[in-house]
């Protein structure tokens, strides 16, 4: 069973039912009808797509793959059972609050991250005042903010744009990077550019830290951070920027936020798209006697306990091998967490806290390409111990894997541009190498028109094979 | 935008800018990068190992 349809349990159910014989069954539980390529909601926030082309039902695609679906909202695990019986079950419930029992040998928890709006007052795009682009629903709210935006620019009005990060705690600032030089290029194509004044605000010390503590890349001589190339193109592009800084309050057309050095300051805007925290999505778990055993599965943060090393440590003492590589719950050998839903065990950036003790420090990004790579290895694993293998037999440790990402700076086939990056491993390894944590010639990043045309590619590309398509197990993850 | 603060910044030069959508400089930058991502591909695909 799979919990979870994004982009680490859609693929694990995928390969599961590929690799599984006729006699087993693939069952995924998700709450959402939809399958839905995050990456792309950017350019549905910025109008240049709408949210169908993002999206695809999921099952019609599910019953061609002889995968069952399930849609309703994974809200506890039973590993034990119960009175009744011994085989594990997780309650779902679905829309019209009908609750049932759903039996597994083996569960996949791939749900992803819960938004947490509500951790600062007044963000958020349904009782707040910011906009966001984390579903599809809401980019396209957030472009017919901006459609009215530039409505008012070419009336003659000056609009006041702020893009970023609404807690101290947030991750996914590639995410909002993005979006502000897609928002930025967009202005300049509708012609009202010299009208709009936009502010980037972030959780990072440093611009270009994108929760993964930055990186380093071979330039003209030099090993160069990746905050100069960040702030480069933000001075190109006449984009201001607010950097260390935890957003505690949205009002309307205003953010009150504090800064490390615990200054209190605020920001006002016209139009503000701000990305919240995320923690887990709150499953609780059960003994077979009926007692709560959330905390032994869960971290607080509400993320999966699987395999990685959990103990409180200073940054100084953090190891590539703190972190999960098997992805199994070390409570449950049928357990395991893949994508967002698994806990890290600390953040990779280097952590800051102000005088006031609030924790301003982006957390670790578990998005795409390793989701995916995640999902696929617990999917081997997994059928390898339905095989008779005793332990998980695949890995995918971000410590050990690296990145290629595609972040849209401009979307036009012959004057757009994209910042292409790889990083080698994700998570840096300072013993491996001392000096930067990750292979130098390996890690790259330049920006062009022909990172462009790859993030068009990627778009199409990763739809088809979501779509479980032909030949869509030769697109790589 | 502050000039004091972009006053430090790097910028790129025209030229810099002029490649960035020059069509044979991007094909082949194209090519480049898809060489680069796949080796990315390799190399985690090794690392996603059978313990």
């Amino acid at each position: 069973m799979v919990l979870g349809a994004g982009i680490a349990g859609h693929t694990a159910a995928a390969f599961a039912r590929r690799w599984l014989g006729r006699g087993d069954t693939v069952t995924v539980v998700s709450p959402r009808p939809d399958y839905n390529w995050v990456p792309s909601n950017i350019w549905v926030g910025v109008g240049l797509m709408k949210p169908a082309k993002v999206t695809f039902p999921l099952a019609p695609v599910y019953e061609r793959a002889g995968i069952e679906f399930v849609q309703a909202a994974a809200r506890e695990l039973h590993p034990e059972g119960d009175s009744d019986a011994p085989s594990p079950y997780v309650i779902a419930e679905s829309a019209d609050g009908t609750r049932s029992k759903v039996r597994y040998d083996f569960l996949i928890n791939a749900t992803g991250p819960a938004l947490r709006f509500d951790k600062t007052e007044g963000l958020g795009p349904d009782n707040g005042n910011s906009l966001s682009v984390c579903l599809p629903q809401h980019a396209a709210q957030a472009a017919a903010a901006l459609d009215e935006e530039v409505e008012r620019m070419r009336r003659g009005e000056n609009r006041r744009f702020l893009v970023g990060v609404g807690h101290g705690t947030c991750t996914c600032e590639g995410a909002a990077f993005e979006y502000i030089v897609n928002l930025e290029f967009e202005l300049r194509h509708r012609g009202v550019r010299d009208r709009a004044e936009i502010t980037w605000i972030t959780n990072e010390y440093e611009l270009g830290d994108f929760g993964m503590g930055g990186m380093h890349l071979k330039r003209a001589g030099y090993v160069t951070p990746s905050s100069i190339f960040n702030a480069s193109l933000f001075a190109e592009r006449g984009i201001d920027w607010i950097t260390r800084a935890h957003v505690h309050k949205v009002e309307p057309g205003r953010v009150l936020y504090e800064t490390l050095d615990g200054a209190e300051r605020e920001q006002e805007f016209d139009f503000a798209m701000l990305l919240p925290p995320f923690s887990g999505v709150g499953l609780k778990a059960f003994a077979r006697d009926g007692a709560e055993i959330t905390d032994r599965l869960f971290l607080p943060n509400e993320f999966m306990r699987v395999d990685a090393d959990y103990a409180p440590k200073p940054y100084e003492e953090w190891r590539a091998s703190d972190w999960p590589r098997t992805y199994q719950s070390p409570e449950y050998g049928n357990v395991f967490a893949a994508g967002i839903a698994f806990a890290p065990p600390h953040a990779i950036s280097i952590p800051h806290k102000s005088p006031k003790g609030t924790v301003i420090a982006p957390a670790p990004p578990r998005t795409g390409m390793p989701s995916a790579a995640i999902g696929k290895a617990v999917a081997r694993s997994i059928v390898d111990m339905i095989g008779g293998a005793r332990t998980p037999t695949h890995t995918a440790s971000m410590a050990e894997m690296g990145a290629a990402c595609v972040a849209s700076a401009g979307a036009n086939p012959l004057t757009g541009t994209a910042a292409s990056m790889t990083v080698f491993p994700i998570v840096p390894d300072y013993e491996r190498y001392p000096d930067y944590g990750r292979d130098l010639d390996r890690t790259f990043g330049e920006i062009g028109l022909a990172g462009h045309w790859i993030k068009i590619m990627l778009h199409h590309l990763f739809l088809h094979k979501a779509r479980l398509r032909p030949g869509w197990r030769l697109i790589p993850e | 935008m502050d000039d004091e603060k972009t006053r430090y910044v790097t910028k790129p030069t025209r030229f810099t800018v002029f490649l960035r959508t020059f069509l044979p400089w991007q094909l082949w930058r194209f090519a480049a990068i898809n060489l680069k991502m796949i080796d990315i591909i390799r190399r985690s695909r090794k690392a996603e190992s059978t313990d």
